[in-house]
C-alpha cells in the first residue's frame, strides 16, 4: 500500500528520465559487463560531450519556442572551414575562424527571425541549405585532409586528447554546461529567455527586448553546434562536408528526451545533459549488447516519440 | 568593280567552307551536353571520379552538368534531379543510383525517351536494356575476405562495415565477403550497416571493440568509413597493425594511414579511368556507335604497404592541384 502511494506521489516529470537512465545502465551492464568498463564509459562520454554541446544550443532555441534546423549543415560547414583555415592560419587561429563561422550562421538565423519575423522553422531551414551549398561550392565536395603533422597533433588533442583520465571534449562540455546553466537560471538574460518562450506577447509588453534576445539565442545555438563540430573534426583530423548528417535528429531528440517541452518556456541545461546521456548510452549499450544497426535506429526513434508524447501529456496535465 | 568584289567574297566564303569541311569535325554542330548524376558527391570515390568525367568531357568537347544527390538516403532528391534534367533536355546521362530499386521508374522514363544512358557502378534494377560500367562488388568483397582470412590463418572475429544497406553494391560486397568467409568456420563475422561517414564508422568501431575486445580485423566499404574505423581502433589503444583494417581506395588520407600501419590493405580499381570510359560510352551511344545492352566490368586489385608505391596510380588518383 505504502509502495503504491510512493509511486503515485513520485514526480515522474522530474524523476522519470533519470530513473529510466539508471535502469537502462543497469540492464546493459547486466547484459554485457564491458558496458561499464572505464574505457567504454570514457569513449561514450567523449561522444556524448559533442552531442551535449549541440543539444544545449537546440535547448536554448526550443525554450524560446523556436527550433534550429540548420545545426547539421552548420556542423559540416564548420568542419571544412576549420580545416581550410588551419591550412593558412595554423591550428589555433584557424580553429577560431572555423568556430566563428557557425556563430555567424546563428547570428543570421537570429536576425532573420528576430528582425524580419521569418518563422524559425523556415529561416533555419533556409540556412540548412545555404550552409550546405556554401560548403559544397567551397570544397567542390572534396574531403579536406593533408594537415601537417604538427597541426594534426595539436588539433587532435581537442577531440581525442585527455586531461588526466577525462577526455578533453568532456572537460569543455562540463565547463560550458555549468556556465550555460548559471546564465539560464541565475541571470536576467536567462529569465527573459524563459519569459519569451512561455509568453512572447507578455514578454514584449513588459519590455523584454525579444529581438535582441532571439539573435543572442540563435547565435549561441550556432556557436555551440560549431564547437561540437570542431571537437568532432579535431578527432577525425579531416574536414568532411557532410559531417553533421544525422546529428540534427539527435539534437532535437536529446532535448525532447531530456524533458524539454517542444512548446517552449520549459527545460534547461540539466535536461539537455540528461537527454544526451540517454541517447549516447542507449546507442552504445545497444551496440555493446549486439543489437543490429537496423533495430537500434528503430528503438531510438521509438524512445524519441515516447518522450514527445510524455511532454505533450505533461503539458495537458 | 562591284561584281568583282561580290565574286571575291564568294570565293573566300567557299574556301572557308571547304577548309571547315577538311578540318577536324566537331562531334556535332551543337555542343553535346551530358548529365553526370552521383549519389554521394562528398565521398572521395566520387570526387576522384568527377575528375575523370571532367577531363574526358574536356577532351571530347562535351559539356558536363554534375548533379549530386547529397547522400544515399536522398532517393527523392535524385529522382527530382533526373526529372529536371529530362525537362531541360539533355543529350546523355551517366547515372549512379542512390537506391537500386527506388530509381527504377525514373530511369525507365529516361530509357523510354531514348536518351542515351550509362549506369556507372551504382546499379539501378531496370529490366530495360542499358549500358552499364560496373565494379565487381562480389570480387571486391572476396578480395577483402581472402586477405583477412589469410592473415588471420582462418581464425578470428571480423567486423564488416558494408556501408548503407539500401545500396546494391554494398550488398554485393557483403555477399562476396561472406561467400569466401563461410568456408572458414573459425572466422566469425559481425556486420554493422552504417552510413558512409567517418563519425558513423568511428562510433560503431568503438562500441564493437568494447563488446568484442578479441576483434582481429575490420573490412570497410568506403574511405570515410575506413578513416572512422582507424580512429576507433586508435581510441581503443590498439597498436598499429594489431587489428587489420582493410578498406577501399587510397583517398582521404588512407595512403598515410597505410604507411603508418593503421590500414593493412585496400582494394583498388581504376575508378578515374572508369569515369572516363563512362563518358566515352555515353558519347558513342549518342553517336549511334554503341547500343545497349552492354556490361563492362572493371578489374580490381589489392594494395598493401609493400605494394603502395609499385602500381600505376593515374587511373585512380587525381592531381592535388585539381581542386585548388
Amino acid at each position: 500500500m505504502e509502495r503504491a502511494t510512493l509511486i503515485k506521489r513520485l514526480d515522474w516529470s522530474r524523476f522519470g528520465t533519470p530513473l529510466a537512465f539508471v535502469t537502462m545502465m543497469v540492464v546493459f551492464a547486466f547484459i554485457n559487463p564491458a558496458f561499464l568498463s572505464t574505457k567504454n564509459l570514457s569513449q561514450t562520454l567523449r561522444q556524448g560531450a559533442i552531442l551535449f554541446l549541440i543539444v544545449s544550443g537546440q535547448t536554448l532555441v526550443i525554450v524560446t519556442r523556436g527550433i534550429d534546423l540548420s545545426q547539421g549543415s552548420v556542423m559540416g560547414l564548420v568542419s571544412v572551414a576549420t580545416i581550410s583555415a588551419i591550412y593558412g592560419l595554423g591550428t589555433y587561429w584557424g580553429s577560431l575562424v572555423g568556430v566563428l563561422c557557425g556563430g555567424l550562421c546563428g547570428f543570421v538565423n537570429g536576425s532573420l527571425i528576430g528582425y524580419l519575423h521569418i518563422p524559425p522553422i523556415l529561416a533555419t531551414l533556409g540556412m540548412l541549405f545555404v550552409a550546405l551549398g556554401v560548403e559544397l561550392v567551397y570544397t567542390g565536395g572534396v574531403t579536406l585532409t593533408n594537415l601537417t603533422d604538427i597541426d594534426q597533433g595539436r588539433l587532435f588533442w581537442f577531440g581525442g586528447g585527455m586531461v588526466g583520465p577525462i577526455p578533453v571534449p568532456v572537460v569543455f562540455a562540463v565547463i560550458i554546461g555549468v556556465i550555460l546553466h548559471y546564465v539560464l537560471r541565475c541571470t536576467k538574460f536567462g529569465r527573459h529567455v524563459y519569459f519569451i518562450g512561455a509568453n512572447p506577447a507578455a514578454a514584449r509588453m513588459v519590455g523584454v527586448k525579444a529581438k535582441r534576445m532571439t539573435i543572442i539565442v540563435y547565435t549561441l545555438s550556432g556557436l555551440l553546434a560549431s564547437l561540437g563540430a570542431f571537437f568532432l573534426t579535431a578527432r577525425l583530423s579531416m574536414g568532411f562536408p557532410h559531417l553533421g548528417e544525422g546529428w540534427l535528429v539527435l539534437s532535437i531528440g536529446g532535448a525532447v528526451i531530456g524533458g524539454i517541452s517542444i512548446l517552449g518556456g520549459e527545460g534547461g541545461i540539466w535536461e539537455a545533459a540528461l537527454g544526451t546521456l540517454v541517447i549516447v548510452f542507449l546507442d552504445n549499450g545497444l551496440i555493446v549488447s549486439g543489437v543490429s544497426s537496423f533495430a537500434r535506429e528503430a528503438i531510438i526513434g521509438c524512445i524519441i516519440i515516447l518522450a514527445c508524447l510524455a511532454s505533450v501529456i505533461r503539458r495537458r496535465a | 568593280m562591284r561584281k568583282k568584289l561580290v565574286f571575291g567574297f564568294w570565293v573566300v566564303g567557299c574556301l572557308v567552307w571547304a577548309l571547315g569541311l577538311s578540318g577536324e569535325k566537331p562531334l556535332q554542330a551543337k555542343e553535346l551536353q551530358i548529365a553526370v548524376m552521383v549519389p554521394n558527391g562528398v565521398d572521395p570515390y566520387f570526387t576522384a571520379k568527377r575528375y575523370g568525367y571532367e577531363k574526358e568531357c574536356e577532351k571530347l568537347g562535351v559539356k558536363m552538368l554534375f548533379y549530386d544527390a547529397g547522400g544515399y538516403a536522398n532517393v527523392n532528391k535524385q529522382i527530382g534531379q533526373v526529372e529536371d534534367v529530362l525537362q531541360r533536355g539533355i543529350d546523355g546521362i551517366i547515372f549512379g543510383a542512390t537506391s537500386t530499386e527506388g530509381t527504377v521508374p525514373v530511369i525507365d522514363k529516361v530509357i523510354d525517351k531514348k536518351i542515351p544512358l550509362v549506369i556507372d557502378n551504382l546499379d539501378c534494377a531496370t529490366k530495360k536494356p542499358t549500358l552499364r560500367i560496373m565494379k565487381n562488388g562480389i570480387l571486391v568483397g572476396q578480395l577483402r575476405a581472402i586477405y583477412i582470412v589469410d592473415k588471420l590463418k582462418g581464425k578470428g572475429k571480423v567486423l564488416m562495415l558494408p556501408g548503407p544497406s539500401a545500396v546494391t553494391l554494398c550488398q554485393e560486397e557483403y555477399q562476396g565477403f561472406m561467400l569466401y568467409a563461410k568456408h572458414f568456420p573459425g572466422i566469425k563475422v559481425i556486420t554493422e550497416w552504417t552510413p558512409s561517414s567517418p563519425d558513423a564508422g568511428m562510433k560503431t568501431v568503438e562500441g564493437i571493440l568494447q563488446a568484442n575486445p578479441d576483434l582481429k580485423a575490420i573490412a570497410t566499404f568506403s574511405p570515410p568509413l575506413t578513416v572512422g574505423a582507424c580512429k576507433g581502433v586508435q581510441a581503443s589503444g590498439a597498436k598499429p597493425g594489431e587489428i587489420l583494417v582493410v578498406g577501399q581506395m587510397l583517398d582521404a588520407g588512407i595512403d598515410d594511414y597505410m604507411r603508418k600501419d593503421w590500414v593493412s590493405a585496400t582494394v583498388m580499381c581504376d575508378h578515374i579511368e572508369m569515369a572516363r570510359e563512362a563518358v566515352r560510352m555515353v558519347v558513342k551511344q549518342i553517336k549511334g556507335e554503341l547500343k545497349p545492352p552492354l556490361l563492362l566490368q572493371i578489374d580490381h586489385y589489392l594494395v598493401d604497404k609493400n605494394t603502395i608505391d609499385q602500381f600505376e596510380k593515374s587511373g585512380s588518383s587525381y592531381p592535388k592541384e585539381w581542386r585548388k
